[in-house]
């Protein structure tokens, strides 16, 4: 006999609120953290977390991961996750198979929690002799993250924002057809079918930015066609045309958005953080040129304000969690010669320095690290033009071919705008390496990345 | 005017020649940042040494042509005369030279642990492969430290950087070591509380503990791979007294103090027994001192042992303790 969904419902809740009460009673004992994996679109988020989560579970290749080096590390196992599953099964299936490939890019949010476990050093190791740490991953959309910045902007602050990002310099020639029909807007105009043309302008202008490889799109989700659906499309106004009804029509689906799917989103999971790490793909960045690195920074920046840092109490962690701890990270780094990391770690900083000030301000520590969470590459010595040259071995994603490339010389600072010509660097996509065995040389600095985001919780 | 940076470029596998990494195998003279920065007072030892030279070649022609005469007047005498004098001219030679050979592994030491201090947090590449495989060649072969350098070896790699190297090899290689160091001042400290409270008088007391100390330095250099003679015993031992004074009044006023707390009980009991305790506290400083001046890395992700670590151990029973 089926349940009736009165009944249902009630399970339903009580499980709930048992989940919730586990959590609590973790967070009391300090023995839950979750983490926060940022980054823009392609910045290697999904490829980080299944890394992660296969080096945990092996327990092998981590020299520089603390549990492990002291040889305290007993493994990990899977729970059952806190949200919609993350598709681990999927991405390790295709980073081992023969020839691997890269996942998919992650087209919703999904979650994990592993449950750690190493013998406890200390004092109160007598007392509890393994220490027991449930870590919580979120894997979302890159082009989610970037609706946080609307949580601090109201409708016209979005519109000065959009219009001006839609005005530089790299984005005004996708925007023209946008701009031409901002032109034949009058105050007057009240039909919602004028809202949705100059909406749809507005996305189509946001999607051939994407395609452009612009990092800062406001807002996120409506550059996903399936998304597009779930809530009505807005476009900014300038002053002359928020002020009459079609201002008002955008102004509340502005808000509508904001309430229905931002916040939500925020509280659920944005809200709660404990660590950070902030996956940026410099080298893609640097590809494509100084109007791209403004932008990266930007975008960043607007980010990262939306986090809460941090530190927090015990009843802070209970109430109103805030990140302690955040590592800013240039993924990919295999994708160059390592002795061209100490540069890129320097651009890095140079990268984030406006969007780890917030973080900074609330005297969060923080680290800048380069590294791999699954190596394509290796490391080939040649001589070239009389020199002795670092390049990278590796197999094209794009071209199905085997090359050895030197992508050129990371600055440790901006290049001026004159140096940065179109032959100033060429980062190609490698196809990845199979990920076998947890070997400390399938991967550069995840270990140490790990060792800083939880390392003192273990 | 700036370099031009190099252009981006690719290579077909199939003609490259790759080039293997062989700085590791280069002299590491060039890494190193130059040898420890020479003394102001250089010149001034440079004159003396020549003076003492020339005295002592002054001394022995002198020697020489008196034996001569002596072997001409009365070869029955002369000649056991110059046998034994070769042999002391040779042995003392042979002395003074493993005495110098101990005092400059003193200096060549602290030169490697300069140059490794500049390394320590760099993300740089390229010099510390060369300075770990000289720091690795001076380490004792002892069988138990082979598996450890299996791992270390096993775990380097080219995408570590200088930093990273270091503090792979500091927790692989010296890790083992440190631990041994410890115990070894652990139980010379002990040593020394229990003869200082058992010797019958003060004098004594005082020379054993000398002699301790001094065994307790040499054993310790010797598991850093170290083998100081008698001079460079004591070199070493006048530079751990030296740093335990300036670098550790304040803890050893701090520790002495706490263990004179603890002492001051006994002393009561036994003027002897608190002398004993004060000797194995400044046995320990000297020792902690001698880990720092003969290990070939400073102490980098590893913590130093502490004088505090030192004393609870020694006067705790708990063999768990013992760990640094």
């Amino acid at each position: 006999m089926a349940a009736s969904p009165l009944a249902s419902t009630l399970s339903q809740v009580l499980d709930q609120a048992r989940e919730e009460a586990r959590t609590f009673t973790r967070r009391l004992l300090d023995a839950h953290l979750r983490l926060a994996i940022t980054g823009l679109r392609r910045s290697g988020k999904t490829v980080f977390t299944t890394a992660i989560v296969h080096h945990l579970l092996d327990g092998r290749g981590l020299p520089f991961f603390r549990p492990v080096h002291e040889g305290r590390y007993l493994g990990a196992r899977i729970l059952d996750p806190p949200g919609p599953p993350f598709p681990l099964e999927r991405t390790l299936r295709v980073l081992t198979a023969e020839p691997p490939r890269w996942p998919e890019p992650t087209r919703a949010l999904s979650t994990l929690r592993l449950e750690l476990r190493a013998a406890a050093t200390g004092m109160t190791s007598w007392l509890q002799p393994i220490r027991r740490l449930i870590l919580d991953i979120v894997d979302y959309p890159g082009e989610w993250l970037l609706d946080l910045a609307l949580l601090g902007l109201d409708y016209d602050a979005f519109s000065a924002l959009a219009l001006e990002l839609a005005h530089s310099p790299g984005r005004a020639p996708l925007a023209a057809p946008f701009f031409a029909l901002l032109k034949e807007m009058t105050p007057q105009a009240a039909d919602p079918l004028f809202a949705d043309r100059l909406a749809s302008a507005f996305v189509d202008h946001l999607r051939r930015a994407q395609a452009a490889d612009f990092a800062l799109l406001l807002p996120g989700r409506m550059v996903e066609q399936e998304e597009a659906t779930d809530f009505a499309p807005f476009a900014p106004l300038p002053p002359n045309l928020a002020s009459g009804p079609l201002g008002e029509i955008m102004r509340e689906r502005y808000a509508r958005y904001r309430e229905t799917v931002v916040m939500p989103f925020y509280e659920r999971w944005f809200a709660r953080f404990d660590r950070q790490i902030v996956l940026v793909d410099l080298l893609s960045v640097l590809n494509r040129g100084p109007a791209h690195f403004e932008d990266t920074r930007r975008a960043l920046a607007l980010v990262l304000e939306n986090f809460r840092y941090g530190r927090t109490s015990l009843l802070g962690r209970l109430f109103a969690p805030r990140i302690d701890r955040v590592l800013f990270a240039m993924s990919k780094a295999d994708h160059v010669a390592p002795n061209q990391h100490a540069n890129a770690k320097e651009l890095l900083a140079l990268l984030i320095r406006d969007g780890a000030r917030h973080a900074r301000l609330e005297g969060v520590p923080q680290e800048v690290m380069v590294l791999a969470a699954l190596r394509s590459t290796e490391v080939v010595r040649i001589e070239h033009q009389g020199q002795l040259l670092s390049c990278v071995r590796g197999w094209l994603v794009d071209e199905d071919r085997e090359t050895v490339l030197f992508p050129g010389e990371i600055p440790h600072e901006l290049p001026e705008d004159r140096d940065w010509h179109e032959r100033r660097f060429r980062f190609r996509r490698f196809a990845p390496k199979r990920l076998g065995g947890a070997r400390p040389d399938s991967h550069i600095r995840l270990d140490r990345a790990l060792d800083w985001l939880i390392g003192d919780h273990l | 005017m700036s370099l031009q940076p190099l252009e981006p470029f690719e290579r077909d596998p199939a003609a490259i020649v790759v080039v293997p990494d062989t700085e590791a195998a280069e002299p590491p003279e060039a890494a190193w940042g130059g040898r420890p920065a020479a003394k102001s007072g250089r010149s001034g030892r440079l004159a003396a040494m020549a003076a003492g030279f020339g005295l002592t070649g002054l001394v022995l022609g002198d020697a020489a042509r008196r034996i001569g005469g002596l072997i001409a007047e009365s070869p029955l005498i002369g000649l056991p005369l110059a046998v034994f004098g070769l042999l002391f001219v040779v042995g003392t030679a042979a002395l003074a030279l493993r005495e110098w050979r101990g005092l400059r592994q003193l200096l060549r030491r602290a030169g490697l642990r300069a140059a490794a201090a500049r390394l320590v947090g760099s993300d740089f590449h390229g010099e510390a492969a060369r300075l770990l495989s000289q720091i690795a060649e001076e380490l004792p072969d002892l069988p138990d430290r082979r598996r450890p350098l299996a791992v270390y070896r096993a775990l380097s790699r080219p995408t570590l950087a200088d930093g990273e190297q270091l503090e792979l090899f500091e927790r692989h290689i010296l890790r083992p070591l440190d631990r041994r160091a410890y115990r070894l001042v652990l139980e010379a400290s002990r040593d020394i509380g229990v003869l200082t409270a058992l010797s019958p008088a003060g004098l004594f007391a005082g020379v054993l503990v000398l002699w301790r100390t001094l065994l307790l330095l040499r054993t310790i250099a010797s598991l850093y791979g170290m083998s100081p003679g008698p001079v460079a015993s004591l070199a070493l031992f006048r530079r751990a007294l030296r740093n335990a004074v300036l670098a550790g009044v304040a803890d050893v006023a701090t520790h002495a103090a706490l263990e004179h707390m603890g002492a001051g009980l006994a002393a009561l009991l036994s003027a002897r027994a608190g002398q004993g305790a004060g000797h194995a506290v400044l046995a320990a400083r000297l020792g902690l001192e001698a880990i720092r001046l003969t290990r070939p890395l400073p102490f980098i992700a590893e913590k130093p042992p502490s004088l505090r670590q030192v004393t609870k151990s020694l006067f705790a029973t708990r063999e768990a303790d013992h760990r640094p």
